[in-house]
């Protein structure tokens, strides 16, 4: 498989960066591997509000003393001002649930331009409740919702309201108080389309930054709501909870099918994402010096890894099979970084892609980027594109045909002669358009399954190349398109993406194995999420901004080391 | 926008067109409304005929090194962005191309194509007439917004009627000459409805601005036939899709 074309660092430097081939990184159990890193969204995010001191105040505090009713915090940033606003409704928990077809949650929010006055907050209060069945404007740019997480929000209230703070140990078996279950952004339901907010809000250009923004005061607003819940319950014994309990609270999320065809209708932007990692970890690997500081800071941050997975609590055995592994595989690492004077990085890379599983690796590589700042922070701006899979109408037959054997040999390598190749399909229910999988043969709605089936389109449209070049009847793409019209998506799909670094993701979606959880994980990990608590194959529990700094400590040194957060010790007494 | 494109996408692909087709066919349309060039109002009128499927575009003959194509009733909403990379591909090939589209309707959707031509260097006119009117729509290179002109004025024949002139041309001039051509055809004439490509500019910024107003009853019947490739849920198809749980 020829290297990659021009790399993000083609101009910058003149020793070419030596980017990992396609083949090893595009291969879904290996992105499925991935961790968070700094270059995360919620990394980016935050090191921006605390660098830039951004101003979060709490202007509406409307709520009862079961924490129901309205908030309004207002925002400023360098660019602009922002207001987040929130609606806290009781919640019979009965109706209670995680799913996207749910019509009811314990808290629906909105992130907005501007000020929000009573006009616009009237609105809001009719439809950001109603979530995907309201209408907004384009004055809000995110919507969302979250559920309590009611065990625990239980037991953190009471443990407050009693006089004590709750137990760390607790904490870290759940790790949030409130869920989100879907953040919407990109002109949904009436909001701003993306070309206006990477446009107009320079605070929140970067990709998901507002929704990873609206996430970060939803934790901000649950927090608060324990403390003040408390309050109301016993003013005369309640005590505020401590930050440092508070900082190791984050937001849970569950993600499920619906995220997995954004890595498919986007991969343009999923390639750039990939790059921009992969381009961190080789400078790197090529400008980073193992000294002594280095290979100690290192040493810590596998320490802190191995003592992060050891306090997850997950009831899939698989996670906690793989999650053992990794504990175990950092340790004979740790082992050989200790055991021997290294001279580059390149060696220890080496080293673990020869004796360690995908997931070791990639924390190994997460952790590399971590050592120099100053080597991948400047790639930050390089995350968005301009999205668009133009046909290369003048190109033959032959060359397209070549395009496919160089940049499709993953596809072509399937059979889909055997029925396990085409064992499922990928369709959108009637409950919310949320998408699902099916069996082929044995349930319904075949005939209306998603386009996700990139490696059996490429096959398709290679055989009619072959046939065509065959019969000499096309003597350009342009007219093969016209002549096989159903064809024109997949062909300008791989003409486009031939000229991107990674191209597709190496899997075939209709697979009777396929794992769609691999998708949502590589996703996530971009987003800067962790402890991955899969519930199944296709869905996934996981927790935003654990470990991150709270509102209150914006104006203090920021010492960006919050990921893979690690339990706060226990107070010796408790607070008064 | 990107709203209304999702949901355009699927109220064609719930019609039966192919992925190639119903993309090109939304990004079309949205296109032409936040121009301000009434995208959705094309939808409504031709709604009817988009619903039935017609033959593929098919290339008849070369006349005067004129390519002829027949949509064969079919509109240019899914055949424009095909017939402009046909164009393309000669013009990378000869410098220029001229095109004949005959048959064809929502001719007005081979606008927001151009601006390929002139992303390649290149200037570009297209131009038809229907009852009343010659639509003239031209592009300078590099431009990101072509200029639209209506000048009043019937169709010389029947076959006018459902034809879609193109040409495209390395050298400006040549696409000027046209435009000129085109213009004096009646001296009196002067256009009674022109959109320039700085208009067009600012109603785009507008679009990102504002959003776009989106007929509700026109929303709401696209949502209904869009339902069509939604699939009834079932018990099975639920579980291990999520759980719901407090």
């Amino acid at each position: 498989m020829p290297g990659p074309r021009k790399t993000l660092d083609h101009d910058r430097n003149a020793t070419p960066m030596q980017l990992r081939p396609a083949g090893t990184v595009m291969d879904l159990e290996r992105l499925g591997s991935l961790h968070p890193y700094r270059l995360s969204f919620m990394r980016i995010l935050l090191r921006h509000v605390m660098n830039e001191r951004w101003k979060i105040r709490c202007e509406t505090w409307d709520l009862d003393a079961e924490g129901y009713g309205t908030a309004i915090y207002t925002i400023d940033t360098p660019h602009g001002r922002f207001s987040f606003v929130v609606f806290a409704q009781h919640l019979d928990s009965a109706r209670r649930s995680d799913r996207v077809i749910a019509d009811q949650w314990d808290m629906t929010v909105t992130l907005c331009a501007g000020d929000v006055d009573d006009a616009q907050l009237q609105m809001l209060r009719a439809n950001v409740p109603l979530q995907e069945a309201g209408r907004i404007d384009a004055r809000s740019i995110v919507l969302s919702r979250a559920n309590k997480s009611s065990r625990n929000f239980d037991y953190v209230v009471g443990e407050l309201a009693a006089g004590r703070q709750p137990a760390p140990a607790s904490v870290a078996r759940v790790g949030y108080l409130y869920r989100t279950t879907a953040v919407y952004g990109s002109g949904k339901f009436g909001m701003a389309d993306w070309q206006k907010v990477r446009s107009l809000y320079p605070d929140f250009a970067l990709p998901f930054a507002a929704e990873m923004f609206t996430c970060y005061m939803i934790r901000q607003f649950s927090l608060a709501q324990a403390d003040h819940i408390a309050r109301a319950r016993s003013p005369g014994t309640a005590v505020k909870m401590d930050d440092g309990i508070k900082r190791y609270f984050g937001i849970g999320n569950a993600t499920g099918l619906g995220m997995a065809p954004f890595l498919i209708n986007h991969p343009q932007l999923i390639g750039r994402w990939i790059e921009v990692r992969e381009t961190a970890l080789a400078r790197v690997i090529q400008f980073g010096s193992p000294t002594a500081e280095k290979r100690g800071y290192l040493h810590c941050l596998l320490q802190k890894a191995s003592l992060h997975l050891r306090e997850i609590d997950t009831d899939n055995e698989l996670q906690n099979s793989c999650n053992a592994a990794v504990i175990g595989e950092l340790e004979d690492i740790l082992g050989w970084i200790s055991s021997r004077e290294l001279f580059d990085w390149a060696e220890l890379v080496e080293h673990a892609a020869q004796t360690l599983g995908p997931e070791t690796q990639e924390l190994i590589n997460s952790f590399l980027m971590e050592l120099y700042p100053e080597l991948s922070d400047d790639l930050e701006g390089t995350l968005c594109i301009e999205e668009s899979l133009e046909l290369i109408p003048g190109q033959s037959l032959a060359d397209a045909k070549a395009l496919i054997e160089t940049h499709y040999d993953w596809a072509l390598a399937v059979d889909f002669s055997e029925p396990r190749s085409r064992d499922v399909f990928w369709y959108r229910s009637m409950e919310k358009s949320e998408p699902r999988l099916g069996r082929r043969g044995v349930e319904p709605g075949e005939e209306k399954a998603m386009p996700l089936a990139i490696a059996y389109d490429v096959r398709q449209c290679y055989d009619r190349l072959c046939d065509s070049i065959a019969a000499e009847d096309c003597r350009s793409v342009a007219e093969f398109a016209i002549r096989f019209p159903e064809l024109r998506s997949t062909l300008r799909r791989v003409q486009s993406l031939a000229q991107s670094t990674y191209g597709d993701i190496h899997a075939n979606l209709l697979d009777s194995d396929v794992l769609p959880i691999h998708l949502l994980r590589c996703k996530l990990s971009f987003f800067g999420v962790s402890k991955f608590d899969p519930k199944s194959r296709l869905w996934v529990r996981n927790t935003m901004f654990q470990g991150a700094p709270l509102v209150d400590d914006i104006g203090t040194d920021f010492a960006d080391d919050w990921y893979f957060p690690v339990m706060p010790a226990p107070r010796e007494r408790p607070l008064n | 926008m990107n709203e209304l494109t999702s949901l355009l996408k699927r109220a064609f692909e719930a019609l039966g067109f192919c992925q190639g087709d119903y993309e090109d066919a939304a990004r079309a349309i949205v296109w032409l409304e936040s121009r301000g060039m009434h995208g959705l109002e094309l939808a409504m009128r031709d709604w009817q005929r988009l619903s039935k499927a017609g033959d593929a575009l098919e290339v008849t003959a070369s006349e005067n090194d004129v390519l002829v194509l027949d949509a064969h009733d079919g509109s240019v909403l899914t055949c424009g962005r095909s017939v402009v990379d046909l164009a393309t591909a000669t013009l990378e090939h000869k410098g220029r191309c001229g095109m004949e589209i005959r048959q064809c309707y929502s001719r007005m959707a081979i606008v927001p194509s151009l601006e390929s031509f002139a992303r390649l260097g290149a200037s570009a006119i297209a131009y038809w007439q229907d009852h009343n009117h010659l639509h003239i729509v031209k592009i300078d290179a590099q431009l990101t917004h072509p200029e639209y002109r209506r000048m009043p004025g019937a169709p010389d024949n029947t076959a006018s009627a459902t034809m879609l002139k193109l040409v495209c041309h390395k050298e400006p001039q040549e696409i000027d000459a046209i435009s000129i051509e085109l213009a004096q055809g009646d001296t009196q004439a002067t256009p009674d409805g022109q959109v320039s490509s700085a208009e067009m500019g600012a109603h785009y910024q507008a679009a990102i601005q504002n959003g776009l107003a989106i007929n509700r009853e026109f929303a709401d019947r696209l949502s209904v036939i869009a339902e069509a490739v939604l699939v009834s849920a079932t018990e099975q198809s639920r579980r291990g899709a999520g759980e719901a749980f407090s």
